[in-house]
């Protein structure tokens, strides 16, 4: 019995907010109905976990189990994690059927081949995601189970969702893992970053509404359409142009809700032009880094002309964000920004 | 250093060693043993606190046990008791004797800089720091065995900790240490601030100040060291020679960062355990927010909530406590008879803040005169307001409910002290430009009231016109709030005034150097002010009585100051109050200026008779202009009460002088009559009543009854309705020859 | 394009109008709803813009403008050069009283990207007064409501012997003395 493995149990049960504790224990259908019964979910959630941790002792688990408690968390909560996007590519256009099982096989030899102490779990969900968590260690050591790697891999799709570990240095190993087991050649950042993991698939599933796309997830709501009051006794002067700005911006953003990023970083780099006359050193290229941020960017870059906080028709810099499926960018001189073709980091 | 031993022998063994002293045994313990955890939780008396005391007894002893280079990342024992160590300090603080070995064990050098800055984050006591844990880690410190970073930390942590100290006296002791910390550039700021709450009068020694002095040379006007140099200065006037500037926006940063919110949660959770008396947090509201720092340190530093700890701490050390010159922990004060027995060795928090809420710390305040005290709170003050416009945060309502609390505190503070404080004034004056007249009303009024004395330039600039712009604009209640707040700053003044007449033997509380022409043009200007704001304010508001009841009100201080406060200084109301009162409608209003003209009258004479003895070489003579005024007023007051001649006699160049024949094309019948008391309109009423109760069967209301005898009974009806103001101004301003209507002005020759 | 004149139509009895310009116009509506919410004696017209000059093919509909109130945020900058660049459509005898800066966003200084001496140095340059407030919280923005209607009444005339050339000298600092 490992009793880093029911610590570990433990420390996950207290990252759940308490009234959810329950029902992922339930999903986690790992203590059976009755032990379940046996704990009082209205104590602190210190006592909880003790008590979950008990129970676990109990029917000696593994670290598997725990792993699978730890997925179904961050399945839960995938907003706790920073997720970034990989796209895939093949050279040959040969398609074969997806199986999953071949998949698991292959992932884990892969990696497994490289570094024996790491800990590997599969889970699959309906949406046909599959959540792979991976924990390193290194080849004397065990695997940290608290510095782990997520990744969200959807089938038929070349699009992962990887959650990086804070051990970095295991990320091209993870990579190319992931390349042999589905089959494809290639794979590269797509500079595109979130905590809303679902807004990322949103993005690069195009399943956001656009204006250009017929198709729309979630009904338009009728907001911000009519605050304007029916009082005479107010009266627009700029009626006009205030449709004018709306009329760009449902262009560009469309009507449906904005998926959700936190934030768009562009590095721009330029030289110094001077007169060659004044000697000054011109190798090095000024950098500069501006970064956007906000609990919900999109929406806020969306609301800013109608607010009256910016002209409309925002730069396209700002707006190409979705449809360019990035919110990292490097602007060069002639403002060409040439995706890398290679994992960064 | 003599004491560095100690840090490895504390004084009082742990409690730790008695139970354990075996380390297997802790290590067999140390392990999850599931039936005694459940055992714990379940108890029913012991649900909160659960294992941990326990496992924080096996960390400390374990952390006293640390030999040397152990790996972080790689001791699963140190990461498993450094996270007991942490997650207990934070939620409710370490106990005493927990310190001496973790800043031991923190400042040894002998471990990685990861595991240092943990423990010292994690120092957040639960009652009090031992004085001995604190000395030994300054020997630690001045070895020079850690890091840069871990030397600042602590530094830091001292500061934030300076009042959870039990005794200071050996702190006290190794100024000499602390101050020759000043070298390292890095530290300077922290050892300021540090030597900033250690410098006591003995402290203060030219060497010293020639050390500071060439720093400043070497660095520049830093904050810190002005902050220092200032209070050396105050200690010693005579030593430190420069000028410093007057006042400072922020003397050191901020240090409490990775200790406040913990330092608040203990905090919280000891004042709702202990026993102490709620009398020592006098009702301030305390607060959850990390952000507000304003009512939470209003609070005497906690060090007292947890009585018990004191107690048996006072046992221990009760040889060393009741030497005389021990100091009495100020947060033990809680009657007046102790802060009289006391009162020679207390000793003020180093959270100033706190004095504010405390009654007697004020008492003693107030009669210790000491300027370092007020410049502390001074600083503490000034820091306290310093964010701009806190008076209103967006997205936070509570916030404004609580610095309206934190305002009144001040308030009520100024009021005790009968003083008006600096920083608080730099607060408004920074604040009311941007004022928008609602927030914080009654309490932004009110410390108005207490704006010390100053050069008229400055408070033209910052008072009077931000005010007047919010007067002219905002509601009638507000117009009135200002002149109230605007008399009771009049009054205040006022008596200052009054009170250093009388001790001019020269206790000088402020700095102020006003002179009494100072003084009078100060005044003169606040009353020339409050007149023009209240003529426009008339105007504005339609010569609304509510509001004219508070401009006289203000006139009624005025009209009084020579007398009254001993000023020589008087000033009518301008044209503007003067015939908008006289004319009211309202008969209170009437009887107010009646009461004011007679004030008038009084100060007036006073002052000729004063200047005709010439007992007195006065330095100031009334205008002729001012009795001139008055003259014409009172002219206009008599033909409009009196001799029913308002319309010829008034030479006032606002006055109601008409010509007859614009009188008879008013088509008004009797137009030479209708303005005495009889047929004021103020008075009209009275008038109606007194002739249905004389003459009960007359109901034609035919006013020329009231004449001659009946006149004077009318006279005596319109007093005994109250109107006392009509009755001293007709009694001293109308020479009554006899029963007959022949009266005069009695107006003051000038 | 046209100029906004303070005297080019004749004034309706016993009614103000307001023109508020201001690039936010969350804020400048919920402004607007709490003027009419105020008691008043006279009848009201609010006219919004977010910036001047107002278009021309309404001219004939607006009535006489009795108060401009040039709203700036100061957590924007553009809101400043909005109504910089706005004020040039402003005829020059509005100046005498018509006109008045409303600051807001007091509430959120830490956030500001306006200078303070800026705005202040504005109000100087077009002899008008600048008030200010924070408009997202509502009893500022009802005190504001009022602060602004009483100053409009005086500009439209409602308040017999002070006119808006005389409240807008009182209303200026008066520091030539």
């Amino acid at each position: 019995m490992d009793e880093t493995v029911v610590e570990y149990i433990r420390r996950t049960v207290l990252k759940i907010p308490r009234d959810k504790i329950k029902a992922v224990l339930q999903e986690w259908d790992f203590l059976s109905e009755k032990q379940l019964q046996t704990i009082k979910f209205n104590q602190i959630k210190d006592n909880i976990s003790y008590d979950v941790a008990q129970l676990c002792e109990e029917n000696s688990a593994d670290i598997k189990q725990a792993a699978i408690l730890d997925i179904i968390y961050n399945y839960t909560y995938p907003n706790k994690r920073l997720w970034s996007v990989y796209q895939m590519r093949k050279t040959g256009g040969g398609t074969e059927t997806f199986d999953l099982q071949v998949l698991k096989k292959k992932f884990k030899r892969q990696l497994r081949s490289v570094l024996k102490n790491v800990t590997i779990n599969f889970r699959e969900y309906e949406d046909s995601a599959i959540w792979i968590r991976i924990a390193w260690g290194t080849p004397y050591t065990k695997p940290n189970q608290y510095k782990t790697s997520y990744v969200v891999y959807h089938s038929q799709t070349p699009y992962v969702f990887i959650s990086p570990s804070v051990l970095k240095s295991n990320l091209p190993l993870l990579c190319q893992a992931l390349v042999v087991a589905s089959n494809y050649h290639d794979i590269c950042a797509m500079e595109l970053r979130s905590h809303s993991l679902n807004s990322l698939k949103d993005i690069v599933f195009k399943t956001y509404s656009q204006n250009f796309q017929t198709y729309c997830p979630k009904p338009i709501q009728e907001r911000n359409v009519a605050p304007e009051s029916e009082d005479l006794r107010i009266i627009q002067e700029n009626r006009s142009e205030k449709e004018r700005i709306k009329r760009l911006n449902r262009e560009v953003f469309g009507d449906g809700p904005q998926p959700q990023l936190e934030f768009a970083q562009y590095k721009l780099e330029t030289m110094f032009k001077s007169n060659p006359k004044m000697d000054v050193l011109d190798k090095e290229p000024f950098r500069c880094l501006v970064k956007f941020s906000s609990p919900h960017l999109l929406e806020s870059l969306k609301s800013l002309a109608p607010a009256g906080m910016a002209d409309a028709a925002l730069s396209p810099l700002l707006t190409c964000i979705p449809h360019k499926a990035r919110n990292y960018f490097k602007i060069k001189e002639k403002k060409a920004f040439s995706p890398e073709s290679f994992v960064t980091r | 250093m003599q004491r560095s031993q100690t840090s490895k022998t504390p004084k009082q063994p742990l409690q730790v060693h008695k139970h354990q002293t075996d380390l297997s045994a802790w290590q067999k313990g140390g392990r999850i043993d599931p039936e005694k955890s459940v055992q714990n939780h379940q108890s029913p008396n012991d649900q909160k606190n659960g294992s941990k005391p326990d496992s924080l007894e096996q960390a400390l002893s374990f952390f006293e046990k640390l030999q040397d280079s152990v790996s972080l990342k790689k001791d699963h024992a140190l990461q498993k008791h450094l996270t007991t160590v942490e997650s207990i300090a934070l939620q409710r603080g370490l106990p005493p004797e927990g310190f001496a070995i973790l800043l031991n064990v923190a400042l040894s050098g002998k471990f990685a800089d990861t595991l240092n800055t943990h423990l010292l984050k994690s120092l957040v006591p639960a009652s009090v720091i031992p004085e001995n844990s604190v000395v030994s880690s300054v020997s630690w410190l001045c070895v020079g065995k850690c890091s840069g970073n871990v030397q600042l930390l602590f530094l830091k942590w001292l500061i934030t900790m300076f009042d959870f100290i039990d005794h200071k006296e050996q702190i006290y002791a190794l100024y000499g240490f602390f101050f020759s910390f000043l070298q390292d550039e890095k530290m300077c700021p922290y050892v300021c601030h540090l030597l900033y709450l250690l410098t006591r009068k003995e402290n203060v020694k030219p060497f010293r100040i020639r050390r500071l002095l060439d720093l400043q040379a070497k660095m520049g006007m830093q904050s810190h060291l002005q902050a220092l140099l200032s209070l050396y200065k105050i200690f010693c006037p005579e030593l430190v020679t420069i000028t410093l500037p007057g006042k400072v926006k922020t003397y050191f940063k901020n240090s409490e960062g990775p200790w406040k919110a913990a330092i608040n949660a203990v905090r919280q959770r000891n004042k709702q355990n202990s026993p102490v008396p709620r009398l020592l947090f006098l009702g301030t509201v305390q607060l959850r927010s990390r952000k507000r720092k304003w009512n939470t340190q209003l609070i005497i530093p906690a060090n007292s909530t947890n009585k018990n700890d004191l107690e048996e701490d006072r046992e221990k050390n009760h040889v060393d406590l009741y030497r005389m010159n021990e100091s009495f922990p100020v947060e033990q004060l809680q009657t007046f008879p102790q802060l009289l027995q006391n009162i020679h060795r207390l000793e003020f928090p180093s959270q100033m803040g706190s004095v504010l809420t405390n009654p007697l710390l004020l008492h003693y305040m107030n009669c210790i005169k000491d300027e370092s005290v007020f410049l502390r709170l001074y600083y503490w003050m000034s820091q306290v307001l310093q964010e701009e416009c806190t008076w209103c945060v967006a997205d936070n309502y509570q916030h404004e409910e609580e610095f309206k609390d934190f305002l009144e505190t001040v308030y009520k503070t100024e009021c005790f002290l009968q003083e008006g404080f600096s920083s608080c004034e730099e607060f408004l004056y920074r604040s009311l430009p941007l004022w928008d007249g609602f927030s914080c009303r009654s309490q932004f009024l009110r410390l108005v009231s207490w704006i010390p004395l100053n050069s008229f330039s400055e408070m033209k600039s910052h008072l009077y016109d931000p005010l007047a712009q919010l007067f002219f604009t905002s509601s009638l209640y507000f117009k009135c709030s200002v002149l109230e707040s605007l008399k009771e700053l009049l009054c205040n003044w006022l008596n200052w005034h009054v009170i250093h007449l009388n001790s001019e033997s020269g206790f000088q509380v402020h700095s102020l150097n006003t002179t009494l022409s100072g003084l009078v043009n100060t005044v003169a200007e606040l009353v020339h002010f409050v007149g023009w704001i209240s003529t426009v304010a008339l105007r504005l508001e339609n010569n609304t009585t509510f509001l004219l009841y508070f401009i006289l009100d203000f006139y009624e201080t005025v009209c009084d100051m020579y007398l009254g406060y001993n000023l020589p200084l008087l000033i009518m109301p301008p044209a503007g109050i003067f015939y908008p009162a006289l004319l009211s409608m309202d008969s209170v209003s009437l009887n107010q200026l009646c009461y004011i003209m007679y004030r008038y009258r009084t100060n007036l004479v006073a002052a000729k008779e004063n200047e005709l003895s010439k007992q007195k070489i006065l330095q100031f003579k009334f205008s002729r202009q001012t009795y001139q005024e008055y003259n014409q007023y009172v002219i206009a007051m008599v033909g409009c009460l009196w001799t029913s001649s308002v319309f010829q006699k008034d030479v006032h160049p606002r006055g109601l002088r008409m010509d007859d024949e614009l009188l008879k094309k008013t088509a008004v019948q009797e137009f030479k009559t209708s303005f005495n008391i009889v047929y004021h309109p103020a008075l009209m009423g009275y008038a109606v009543h007194f002739l249905q109760q004389a003459w009960p069967d007359d109901t034609t209301f035919n006013f020329s009854l009231i004449k001659g005898k009946k006149w004077n009974w009318y006279l005596e009806y319109l007093y005994a309705q109250g109107l006392k103001g009509l009755k001293v101004f007709i009694e001293s301003s109308i020479n009554r020859v006899s029963q007959a209507s022949h009266s005069k002005a009695g107006s003051v020759k000038a | 394009m046209s100029v906004v004149q303070p005297f080019d139509k004749l004034p309706i009895p016993n009614s103000a109008a307001c023109l508020l310009v201001g690039s936010d116009e969350g804020l400048q509506q919920r402004l607007a709803e709490a003027l009419l919410l105020e008691k008043k004696s006279f009848k009201i017209s609010i006219h919004l813009a977010t910036s001047l000059p107002l278009p021309s093919e309404r001219d004939h509909l607006r009535p006489r403008i009795d108060l401009i109130v040039f709203m700036i945020d100061i957590k924007s900058k553009y809101s400043l050069e909005n109504v910089e660049a706005s004020l040039a459509y402003v005829d020059a005898s509005f100046f005498l009283g018509k006109v008045c800066f409303l600051v807001t966003g007091v509430g959120r200084v830490n956030s500001c990207s306006v200078e303070i001496s800026a705005v202040w140095k504005l109000g100087e340059a077009y002899c008008s007064p600048v008030l200010f407030c924070e408009l997202e919280l509502e009893g500022i923005r009802v005190a504001t409501a009022q602060r602004l209607l009483r100053m409009l009444q005086i500009c439209a005339g409602h308040i017999t012997g002070v006119s808006a050339l005389s409240f807008g000298l009182l209303m200026r600092n008066s520091d030539d003395n």
